[in-house]
């Protein structure tokens, strides 16, 4: 009887300690497989943010090539044509002052141009500024132009950041105001800006038409991308809450 | 037929030996271990076989091994742990049983008797350890002096496999004393088996390490 009984009892637990191994070793394969699912998903995540950062940056030059071509190109060739025609002229005195009126005009002009070109590649406030500053003269500026609402939150005792991070949330806040005014058709915005326990914090909401979460999820456009592309970079974290109808709201965390 | 298993069951211990022996130089230190256990292990049966070879009684080796075994295995499992307090822990463990075993040799069982309370103790300590890598794998295990998972893992398995049986047969060893020889034979051949079951969990865990 107990010899039945040490016999059963030695194969009743080796059986349930083999049960056991199985399960456990099944259990791990699965944890395994997502894990490199997982990774797959990330390379491929980051091989689509590299590749939008190259296509931002040759769209962003193909736009530069074409200010510069457009406003100083022609501006430039329509003094040269002028001056020509200011040395070939002996005329009287009041054809030559109109002409160096014109040729005035056009400098004016292109001293413009170059200055909008050279402010949209680089705010010359964020330096001089700061983050704060500019994010200031950027809501004014929308205020002036529109008939939007643009509100900015700044939290008391904000401090000076990096310059590489005000850059990079100029450039956001940038990105999500074009955002919203060509396809959110929103009347609002809000952004807020925080600094809690090391942990820089940028919020913009506005009230437009929003956007499917669900689709959202599986494929961003250029914008998004580049905000991703951006906070990731800056080892921060962003996450978008978007619903049809139901406005569109970005949190940007980065490390500071 | 189950003479002749004895005769030749022990020896697959070779086999996970020498593919120890083969990756011992780059080795890590639960790897190392292992290793030094299959030596053990051999050279326990060496001498075990050679006094059942000449009649004499080969208990004492058991009793021997035992304290080897617990504090090879006791080792290989916290080499694996990061959690200082749980190391120093297996180590006052090891000590603990290495005391009781030696009491037990000199006080409570004949040297010349298998020492079912060391070994079952033995067990029950080896059946822990096996759950807990199973349970808290994740957070415990430490990558730098340990195996890669999943060699790990199959290491594991085997122990689990072998002491959740032993277990058994060691606590009612005594109870088989009075049956005849082919029926005691017959018991300690499921030893063997688990034994050798043991030994190929070793051989296949140990060839992957060697692969990776």
């Amino acid at each position: 009887m107990i010899l039945w009984g040490i016999i059963i009892g030695m194969l009743a637990f080796a059986l349930l300690a083999g049960g056991i191994v199985y399960f456990n070793l099944r259990y791990q394969k699965q944890i395994l497989q997502k894990q490199n699912e997982l990774h797959k998903k990330e390379s491929e995540h980051r091989l689509e943010l590299l590749k939008t950062t190259i296509e931002i940056t040759e769209k962003e030059r193909k736009r530069i090539a074409g200010d510069l071509h457009d406003e100083i190109g022609a501006h430039l060739s329509t003094i040269r044509m002028l001056l020509n025609n200011f040395k070939n002229k002996s005329g009287s005195a009041s054809e030559v002052e109109g002409l160096a009126e014109e040729s005035k005009s056009l400098l004016d002009n292109t001293i413009s141009s170059v200055r909008i070109i050279s402010h949209n590649l680089l705010p010359p406030g964020l330096e001089k500024f700061g983050l704060v500053n500019t994010l200031e003269d950027l809501c004014s500026s929308l205020r002036a132009s529109t008939s939007f609402t643009v509100e900015l939150n700044v939290q008391d005792d904000f401090p000076p950041l990096d310059k590489s991070i005000e850059l990079a949330l100029y450039r956001i806040a940038q990105e999500l105001t074009t955002n919203s005014l060509r396809h959110a058709k929103s009347r609002n915005m809000l952004m807020a800006l925080t600094y809690n326990d090391s942990l820089i914090s940028f919020v913009f909401e506005d009230d437009g038409v929003g956007l499917d979460e669900k689709s959202l999820s599986q494929k961003k456009g250029l914008g998004l991308l580049n905000i991703e592309t951006r906070t990731l970079a800056l080892n921060g974290k962003c996450t978008f809450t978007t619903a049809i109808r139901k406005g569109f709201k970005a949190t940007i965390e980065i490390p500071g | 037929m189950i003479e002749f298993f004895f005769r030749v069951g022990p020896w697959l211990v070779i086999v996970p030996l020498l593919i120890a022996l083969m990756g011992f130089k780059k080795a890590s230190l639960s790897y190392r271990i292992i290793f030094w256990y299959l030596v053990a292990s051999t050279v326990s049966q060496i001498i075990a076989f050679s006094l059942w070879y000449r009649s004499m009684n080969n208990m004492p080796v058991g009793h021997i091994y035992t304290i080897l075994e617990f504090g090879l295995l006791g080792y290989f499992y916290r080499s694996l742990i990061q959690s200082r307090f749980y190391k120093k822990l297996i180590i006052y463990i090891i000590t603990g049983f290495t005391l009781f075993s030696l009491i037990n040799l000199f006080f409570l069982q004949s040297i010349f008797e298998f020492n079912s309370y060391p070994a079952s103790l033995c067990c029950f300590f080896m059946i822990v350890f096996a759950f807990i890598f199973i349970v808290k794998s994740s957070t415990l295990i430490t990558s730098k002096d340990s195996l890669d998972f999943s060699t790990l893992s199959i290491i594991n398995s085997g122990f689990l496999i072998y002491f959740s049986g032993s277990l058994i047969l060691f606590a009612g060893d005594h109870y088989l004393q009075n049956e005849t020889r082919n029926i005691y034979m017959t018991v300690w051949s499921l030893h063997l088996f688990l034994l050798d079951l043991l030994y190929i969990f070793l051989t296949v865990g140990l060839s992957r390490n060697l692969k990776s």
